[in-house]
């Protein structure tokens, strides 16, 4: 899920053959480049930066520049603006809303197309015709046709939609998009469609084919971050336990087990395919997780493949760094649990074979009652 | 006996010379599943485990009959190792890497449907009938034959209900992992359906998670069946908005969180439980239910 700063996504739109306003980013020069005022636009990864101050218009290059300067370094949600895009001001007679993604349920792309774009469309998202639209036939003149009629569109925007739709399809198929958006799809005063805003998600699954592709970036909390570059999935929460699982739907379990059980978490990791790599990154792991503070630490893995005594000597190098100073709780299953036992004994931690009992024992060692059922 | 893989196969291993591929082949002849070859582009004529290796899976379908391919294939390279194991007109193909484009994932079930084959997968732990074949991460060690279907999305979800079942004196008909990908080749109804024609399985866990329709269909489906269900769904106190290790467990619709799924389960008939730990004593409960003869509806 890599998402794309504004400036990134349109650069890939308009490879691909959508009109998209003429723009440059900011820095001291930028603004004489444009003859008149401009869009400042804030680059920023999440939503809603325009109710959030993060886009300004400007009637000269000395606003620009002051505009510009004020908005760097400000925060934008928990987003800090680094990065600055400045765009010609465009006259939009009517707004359109655009969007392709994946329909898991169908198991093809759907292509969304609106009558009223900009930010009535969160409003009424209903409003918004879709179809789905098989990856072998992508979006044929009768496509476009049917979108426009169910959009409530005059049947002669098809001609001028056409293009844009077949042009962002293929963008969104070349390019391994999860989300292509473009809000508003803006006609000009000359009846042509120009893209305004633009958002990209990339899958990240596919970066190895492209190497031509934008840097982007991830949305997530610093913990967040930290997990994915040590290749497992943190998720941060605001109660007191971290789990460390093995897995992802054992971790789901774990965190219903421990509410359940009337404690709280902090943070929910899923360890993935980490345990079984040769490097050091659980002892990082258990460093980040020490930075959250937490009142307790579980661990709860049950391995088939990998082996629960390497586990253990990963987890004990990050428990000899020093820095978890909260009670840790050990359920580890599967082949050499015995060996694993042993080799933490000397770290002082909780050991519970038993998921339950274990969840019991976080929830009173973070202080939390048990609650739950008997 | 069991659906999906059984005695009658015969398994070959797409990417059987790397390290995932030559430990899942060191596990199935181990276990006794009927394990005839490997498929690795360049590397025919090679042996893995006592087993030759072939270029095509064509190839391997007309010198040793393969019927079935257990993938462990780099990302990369899955798109092609599916659509050839499809296109080889192969019965069950499991896609056990993990990390496959979704525009490629796209792609696999499209050919999968129009060729009737079973995709498990991508990122499937797999799916083993116990005693008979394993195209699966499950240890053999930890599995006994016996009358309980598994479907779930969640290997190490697996793992554990497998482990509280086997230690309650139950054995399994056949455990089938579709994956924890946004877009896989089955989802749980067709796997209901299934259990549901097998004589050898009289109930069926179903293990779910947040995000995604795919529950909501099978719960669709349970109401009509005869097998009674169990159903757990994993993330009742998971955050909106965040994925929870599954790309595709991310909350996005309401409808799609546990206590909706769950309610649609109980709405159709099937026990639902709350918690992990629970499970084997309902699958006990219920089958106690079904021998006093009050199991099936009319």
């Amino acid at each position: 899920m890599t998402r794309l700063y504004e400036w990134e996504a349109k650069g890939l739109l308009q490879a691909h053959g959508i009109p998209v306003p003429h723009g440059r980013r900011w820095d001291p020069s930028a603004a004489a480049a444009f003859a008149a005022g401009v869009v400042v636009k804030a680059q920023t990864l999440g939503g809603q930066r325009g109710l959030r101050g993060g886009i300004v218009m400007t009637a000269s290059p000395a606003q620009t520049d002051s505009a510009a300067g004020e908005m760097l370094g400000s925060w934008i949600g928990a987003e800090r603006v680094d990065d600055i895009y400045l765009e010609e001001r465009v006259a939009v007679v009517e707004e359109l809303y655009l969007a392709i993604l994946i329909d898991r349920e169908a198991g093809m792309p759907r292509i969304l197309l609106g009558a009223q774009g900009g930010v009535e469309v969160e409003a009424a998202p209903e409003a918004v015709a879709s179809l789905t639209v098989p990856l072998d036939i992508g979006p044929r003149p009768w496509v476009v046709r049917e979108l426009v009629r169910r959009a409530g569109l005059p049947a002669a925007s098809s001609e001028t939609l056409e293009p844009i739709i077949r042009a962002a399809w293929d963008a969104f198929v070349d390019e391994d998009m999860e989300l292509l958006e473009i809000n508003p799809l803006a006609r000009t005063p000359d009846g042509s469609l120009v893209a305004l805003d633009a958002r990209v998600i990339l899958d990240t699954n596919a970066r190895s084919r492209h190497p031509g592709w934008p840097q982007g970036g991830v949305l997530g909390s610093p913990f967040e971050l930290r997990c994915e570059e040590l290749g497992a999935v943190g998720v941060e929460m605001d109660g007191d336990i971290v789990a460390i699982v093995s897995g992802a739907g054992l971790m789901m379990a774990t965190v219903d087990l421990l509410v359940d059980r009337g404690g709280s978490v902090r943070a929910a990791v899923d360890l993935g395919g980490l345990v079984l790599r040769e490097a050091d990154e659980l002892a990082d792991l258990v460093v980040a997780v020490a930075e959250l503070r937490p009142r307790a630490v579980l661990v709860n893995a049950f391995f088939q493949l990998a082996t629960c005594d390497a586990l253990a000597r990963k987890l004990s190098a990050g428990i000899a760094t020093g820095r978890l100073e909260v009670p840790l709780v050990v359920r580890l299953r599967g082949r050499e649990d015995d060996e694993a036992e042993r080799l933490l004994a000397p770290f002082g931690v909780i050991w519970e074979p038993d998921l339950e009992r274990a969840c019991v024992a976080v929830v009173h060692a973070a202080g939390g009652t048990t609650t739950g059922r008997a | 006996m069991g659906i999906a893989i059984g005695r009658d196969d015969r398994v070959v291993i797409a990417g059987i010379t790397g390290r995932t591929g030559r430990a899942a082949a060191g596990r199935m002849r181990a276990d006794g599943t009927p394990l005839v070859g490997g498929v690795v582009p360049g590397r025919g004529g090679q042996f893995v485990e006592g087993v030759p290796v072939f270029d095509t899976v064509l190839e391997a379908r007309e010198r040793v009959g393969a019927t079935a391919c257990f993938i462990s294939v780099p990302a990369a390279g899955a798109l092609d190792a599916g659509l050839e194991a499809i296109d080889g007109g192969l019965r069950t193909v499991v896609i056990y890497t993990e990390n496959v484009a979704q525009q490629d994932a796209l792609r696999l079930r499209d050919y999968a449907l129009r060729r009737g084959a079973l995709l498990l997968g991508p990122n499937s732990a797999g799916c083993v009938t116990p005693g008979a074949a394993n195209l699966s991460d499950l240890d053999g060690r930890n599995l006994r034959p016996g009358r309980i279907g598994i479907v779930s999305k969640s290997g190490t979800l697996t793992y554990e209900l497998v482990d509280r079942l086997v230690s309650a004196g139950e054995g399994l008909s056949t455990v089938v992992c579709l994956g924890g990908d946004p877009v896989v080749g089955t989802d749980h109804a067709t796997v209901l359906d299934l259990f549901e024609q097998d004589p050898e399985t009289e109930i069926v866990v179903l293990l779910g998670e947040i995000g995604g329709r795919s529950e909501l269909r099978a719960a669709a489906r349970v109401d009509r069946m005869r097998t009674p269900v169990v159903a757990y769904i994993a993330g009742h106190h998971a955050p909106v908005g965040k994925r929870m290790g599954h790309a595709g467990a991310l909350l996005a619709s309401s409808e799609e969180d546990a206590p909706t799924k769950s309610q649609a389960f109980r709405d159709a008939g099937a026990v639902v439980v709350t918690r992990i730990v629970d499970i084997a004593d309902a699958v006990l409960g219920r089958l106690t239910v079904a021998a006093s003869g009050d199991g099936h509806p009319a």
